[in-house]
């Protein structure tokens, strides 16, 4: 890192701020914790369809720090990186940066070490206030990079806010709030030094919890599979360059190593971050992916935790796991609480055909059910986002193969679990009493009679009434 | 808690934007008195935002003509805008910077306790900005900068070098803070020649200072030391570069030497007794009121 690379064009500062934990819903939940980060929401562009690509937070800094998520695939466990993409803080280093990675944690134990491959030497501490003195230290030096993460709003380390707090609510919220003042401290800093125009600030959050939802796992609240509402987490950039508001297009992590470098001015080495799409330009993804293992991590059934990938649009989620399949909606059903499966059952041709119901629903679901069988929109939708994640599970797989040696174990998810549909709770879900659907099919196009309700009955009364008056 | 700053300037725009960079980050709000200034000291306060108010005196008159007025007007001021406690100082002041990071915990221990008046030593800095005077009438010495605001204010009789609480205070509890307010005024010949001879020209009598103001200018006997690690103060950075600024770096810090490898993360043993982890470097207990009230 010499002089030398300075001495051209100016470039921007990168500001990487990670928001522990923190998912849209907890965003939603504790709004009045985040006054800075609204404030910034309110001048930055807002990423609304952002999705994380990982569960757990050190397989989401790896997706960023790679642009990929599958540097960690043919590793054992989350382990060493043991892809071959660069780093993107090594890349900004190597163009002259000075980089850093600060964290605040309330436990000794090293951070990060499995990762120290791909990051700068992570400094911890306890102390913010020498947390923001690093700040300060470190962007003396420009152009710099750096990343801060403040660890106190994981579930596990928040225990150390516990003295603070009053009940499990405050508590979370106060460590949201604590993370949020950190980031007015360094945001007002580099306003106070006049480096706020030319810094690029990226504020993303790496995953939510689960309370529960979706069965105790042992009490795991997260790095559990990736349900929408754990991956679907802020996205805030804050560029000169970058015009502020909503944008609502589908983004993920691999996307932000060549943002980065798009914004900062060195799109030139975004072309070594192929998985990832810069944000900045106008190409639009029709999905992205996520996951909660590697795909060389075994299943973890003490905690009722399946590896399993993702594959999401604008409207849905296809998951894939050692049970089958499970489809979400995810914009009508945030939580993924109703596996849509249910419902069908997938043809040998890998198509979506509905099952009809034994007993006849209640007439909200024939609104449901009329539109899933209208113009088939739903089975497109099944069938576009079945054969991306299938490509993408199969690309990681013969990735994982190619890398191991002979005779390793390996764990890798068998293709044919994209032939099955995830029947895990289907009975609790039609009621304990309730029948199963009939395993007969039904008609693409629904007869009249099987429609009921408030609509039925206004038409039949309209068809009388025209009847009459012929 | 809301704690503000109060200051009065006039033509300060060599010292404040420093002032306003060491506190800012560490007060509610800063009130200011723009006491006549013809310089771009009114323009620097502007661009501050926690700037809440900027309060103006446009009578003429020698510097510190109007200090008891201007003083209780900032007292008002800041009573109105709701402060709880404030932080009086001059443009040329700096605050202790680990003082500043236990600034709410010295309020609440202050609410705890019972004793509204905090006192800070006043150091004046000398020759250097890390070297302070410790012989004379220019040694450490106590004043009180930081205090609950009462009930109610009043209006001190009119002259110079008179405390910043109102006079309903002057018999309240008092501690000693163990913090310094660096004086930087001091630090070069030039500017304590015009301190002397702006203080004679306005009380030549030694009406408002029985000890008179020879002593700012006397160097007979001096005495100099160097201000202790991880006692120093903030300053901008362009100011801590040229070795003006923050006076020496913390003590945690010099252990590793000014460019420490960041491999030597720090990590202070928490204390066996707390049962939790312990954190540092914000108020905790604020930070968790300040969300529940905006959450109530």
């Amino acid at each position: 890192m010499t002089r030398f690379f300075r001495s051209g064009a100016r470039r921007k500062n990168l500001l990487v701020f990670h928001l522990e934990s923190v998912a849209w819903q907890r965003l939603a939940a504790f709004p009045e914790a985040f006054p800075n980060l609204h404030r910034l929401m309110a001048t930055s562009r807002v990423y609304r369809s952002y999705f994380s690509s990982a569960t757990s937070t050190q397989m989401t800094i790896s997706a960023f720090m790679h642009g990929n998520d599958g540097e960690l695939d043919a590793a054992s466990g989350i382990s060493q990186p043991a892809g071959d993409t660069k780093s993107l803080f090594v890349t900004l280093q190597e163009a002259g940066y000075e980089t850093a990675f600060l964290c605040a944690t309330a436990t000794a134990k090293p951070m990060l070490p499995l990762l120290s491959a791909s990051l700068p030497a992570v400094w911890s501490t306890n102390d913010f206030g020498d947390l923001i003195a690093q700040f300060e230290w470190h962007i003396e030096e420009t152009p710099f990079a750096i990343y801060i993460w403040n660890l106190l709003p994981h579930i596990e380390t928040d225990f150390a806010l516990a003295p603070f707090a009053e009940s499990l609510e405050d508590l979370i919220g106060g460590a949201c709030a604590v993370t949020d003042t950190l980031l007015g401290r360094v945001l007002d800093i580099l306003r106070r030094r006049g480096l706020l125009e030319e810094t690029t600030v990226i504020v993303y959050g790496d995953h939510g919890d689960d309370h529960g939802t979706h069965g105790f796992k042992n009490g795991l609240l997260h790095g559990l599979e990736p349900f929408t509402p754990l991956v679907h987490t802020p996205l805030v950039v804050s560029d000169v360059d970058v015009p502020a508001g909503t944008d609502n297009r589908l983004a993920s992590t691999v996307d932000l190593a060549p943002t980065c470098l798009d914004l900062i001015g060195l799109s030139g080495a975004g072309s070594q971050y192929p998985a990832g799409k810069s944000l900045i330009g106008t190409q639009v993804s029709s999905v992205v992916f996520s996951q909660n293992f590697t795909a060389n991590q075994p299943d973890a059934p003490h905690l009722d935790v399946r590896k399993c990938f993702a594959a999401i649009d604008r409207t849905h989620a296809l998951m894939v796991s050692s049970r089958g399949l499970e489809l979400y909606g995810h914009k009508l059903d945030p939580g993924n609480h109703s596996n849509l499966l249910h419902h069908f059952e997938l043809a040998d041709d890998g198509t979506l055909r509905l099952l009809a119901p034994r007993r006849r629903p209640h007439p909200h679901f024939n609104t449901v059910r009329h539109m899933w069988l209208r113009n088939d929109a739903l089975q497109n939708t099944f069938a576009h986002l079945h054969g991306a994640l299938k490509d993408h599970v199969a690309a990681k797989n013969a990735s994982v193969k190619a890398r191991k040696n002979d005779g390793e174990a390996l764990a890798l998810l068998d293709l044919q679990m994209f032939d099955r549909i995830n029947a895990c709770g289907r009975a609790s879900f039609f009621g304990r009493d309730e029948t199963r659907p009939e395993e007969s099919l039904i008609s693409a196009d629904p007869h009249r009679s099987e429609t009921d309700g408030a609509v039925h009955r206004i038409w039949k009364t309209a068809a009388v009434a025209a009847a009459d008056s012929q | 808690m809301n704690i503000f700053g109060l200051i009065s300037v006039r033509n300060e725009e060599r010292y404040l934007p420093g002032f306003l960079y060491h506190l800012a980050p560490y007060v509610n709000a800063i009130i200011a008195l723009d006491d006549c200034s013809s310089d771009g000291t009114a323009e620097i306060l502007r661009s501050e935002p926690k700037v809440i108010s900027v309060l103006r005196e446009v009578r003429s008159g020698p510097a510190h003509a109007h200090e008891v007025s201007n003083r209780h007007r900032l007292l008002m001021e800041a009573a109105r805008l709701g402060a709880d406690w404030v932080l009086c100082a001059d443009a040329d002041e700096r605050f202790e910077e680990r003082f500043l990071r236990r600034l709410r915990a010295e309020a609440r221990t202050g609410d705890e306790r019972g004793v509204p008046v905090r006192l800070l030593q006043l150091v004046n800095l000398w020759n250097s900005p890390n070297h302070y005077r410790a012989d004379g009438l220019c040694k450490p010495r106590a004043t009180a900068r930081m205090f609950r605001l009462p009930t109610k204010i009043t209006r001190r009789e009119p002259g110079m070098h008179q405390p910043w609480f109102p006079p309903e205070m002057q018999n309240a509890p008092r501690a000693n803070m163990r913090a310094n307010l660096y004086h930087l005024r001091m630090i070069e010949p030039r500017d304590r020649e015009t301190r002397f001879t702006k203080f004679r020209s306005i009380d030549p009598d030694n009406r408002d200072q029985a000890i008179g103001y020879g002593h700012l200018i006397d160097e007979s006997g001096l005495t100099l030391k160097r201000i202790p690690l991880g006692r120093g103060y903030v300053d901008l950075p362009e100011n801590r570069r040229a070795g003006f600024g923050r006076a020496m770096p913390s003590r945690r810090r010099s252990f590793f030497g000014w460019r420490r490898p960041a491999k030597f993360a720090k990590w202070i043993k928490p204390e066996p007794a707390s049962g939790a982890p312990e954190l540092l470097g914000f108020d905790f207990n604020a930070i968790f009121a300040d969300w529940r009230q905006r959450s109530s």
